[in-house]
C-alpha cells in the first residue's frame, strides 16, 4: 500500500521537512500517488504557500569586500535548492529568493538599520582640467578627465547557487588610476522552497 | 557561527565569507579564477573584510591606526611629518599609491594648495583615511 502521509523527511536522501498528504494520481479518480515520490502529486505540502504565506529553505549572511575593478567581486553561495527541493540537479528552474544588503554605514552593533534591495548604477563623469589653449574662434579649448563611478549591488539566482556581485567600486580617475570611495557590502539572503516568480529579481 | 571565507593567502586579506554553504566547485572556482584560498571560521562576528583578517590560518581583529602629524595646519609648501605608521603601510593620495614605507614616519611636502584625500592601508590594520586642505602660507 501506498504512503499516503508523510511527517518529517519525505523519504530517506530527501532534506525537505512538513507534512505531505499524497493526492490522487494523474488521472485516475482512485489511485493516490505515493507520498514519497519525487514527482508526486500532493494534496497538502507544507512546503507551499499556505495562507498567502512563503517557506524560507535556506537563509544566511555575509559580506563582501570592495571591489578593485569595474568587474565587481563575486560571492557565490550553493543553497542546491534544484537537488534537494525538486530532486533535480539538471532543474532550469529558479527558487524564489530575497537578498538584502547594506554598507558600513548602515550597521550598529553589527546589526542593520538600514538595508536595500539588489541595484546598481555606473556613471562617467567628464571634467575639465586647468590645462586649457585659447582656439582661434576666442573659445578656451580644456583638457578633460573621466572619472568612472560605480555603486551597488547585483544577484542572480541559478537552481543550485545564488551569486551576489558588489559592485560598489567607488570612483576610478580613468587618467591617474586612482580609486577612491568603494564599499565592503554586508548581506543577507533567504531561499524560499517556492519556484521563482519575479523572473529573477527576486523579493 | 560557522562562516565560510574566502581570502588572498599571500596578504591574508578577506574577500569575501558568507554563512551559506560553500562546495568543492565553488572552492575550485575561487582558486582557479581569483586566486582565493578558502577557510572556514567559527565565530559570532561576521569576518568583515575591514574588521579582520587570516593570519596564519586564523581569523584575527586588525588594529586601528594612530598616526601623529607634525602639525594639524597643512600650509603651501610646509613639510608635514607622520610618525608612529608601521612598516609595511602603504600610503595612497586620492586613491593612487604612492609606495609602502620601509621605515615609521612619512614625509609630505605641501607643493599645490587643494583638497587631498591620504589613506593608510596595511593588511592587520583598519583603512584609516583623513581628507586635509591646504592652506596659502600667511
Amino acid at each position: 500500500m501506498a504512503n499516503r502521509v508523510a511527517i518529517g523527511r519525505r523519504a530517506s536522501g530527501q532534506t525537505d521537512r512538513g507534512l505531505n498528504i499524497s493526492g490522487l494520481s494523474s488521472g485516475s479518480l482512485t489511485n493516490f500517488d505515493n507520498v514519497t515520490t519525487p514527482a508526486a502529486i500532493h494534496n497538502l505540502d507544507s512546503s507551499d504557500v499556505i495562507g498567502g504565506s512563503l517557506s524560507v529553505y535556506k537563509f544566511g549572511q555575509g559580506t563582501i569586500t570592495k571591489p578593485t575593478d569595474d568587474e565587481g567581486r563575486l560571492a557565490t553561495i550553493q543553497h542546491q535548492w534544484a537537488s534537494n527541493v525538486l530532486q533535480d540537479s539538471d532543474s532550469t528552474k529558479n527558487p524564489l529568493f530575497a537578498v538584502r544588503w547594506n554598507l558600513a554605514a548602515d550597521l550598529t552593533n553589527g546589526v542593520a538599520t538600514r538595508v536595500y534591495t539588489p541595484n546598481y548604477y555606473d556613471a562617467v563623469h567628464e571634467e575639465e582640467t586647468d590645462n586649457c589653449e585659447d582656439e582661434e574662434d576666442g573659445e578656451e579649448n580644456c583638457e578633460t578627465v573621466n572619472f568612472v563611478l560605480q555603486e551597488g549591488v547585483r544577484v542572480a539566482i541559478r537552481p543550485n547557487a545564488l551569486d551576489i556581485f558588489n559592485f560598489s567600486m567607488g570612483v576610478l580617475n580613468e587618467e591617474e588610476g586612482g580609486l577612491t570611495g568603494g564599499h565592503t557590502i554586508y548581506y543577507a539572503y533567504a531561499i524560499f522552497h517556492q519556484e521563482d516568480f519575479t523572473n529573477g529579481a527576486g523579493l | 557561527m560557522i562562516w565560510n571565507v574566502f581570502y588572498n593567502k599571500s596578504s591574508g586579506k578577506i574577500s569575501w565569507a558568507s554563512s551559506g554553504d560553500v562546495n568543492d566547485v565553488i572552492k575550485a572556482d575561487q582558486k582557479n579564477n581569483e586566486g582565493l584560498d578558502y577557510i572556514q571560521v567559527d565565530q559570532d562576528d561576521v569576518p568583515d573584510p575591514e574588521l579582520f583578517y587570516i593570519n596564519s590560518g586564523t581569523c584575527t581583529a586588525k588594529t586601528e591606526f594612530s598616526p601623529s602629524y607634525s602639525s594639524d595646519v597643512w600650509e603651501l609648501d610646509a613639510t608635514i611629518t607622520v610618525s608612529n605608521l608601521p612598516a609595511g603601510t602603504e600610503v595612497f593620495l586620492d586613491g593612487v599609491s604612492k609606495g609602502t614605507m620601509s621605515d615609521t614616519s612619512l614625509t609630505l611636502t605641501i607643493k599645490e594648495s587643494g583638497s587631498y584625500l591620504l589613506k593608510f592601508e596595511k593588511v592587520d590594520k583598519i583603512t584609516y583615511t583623513i581628507r586635509k586642505v591646504t592652506k596659502k602660507s600667511a
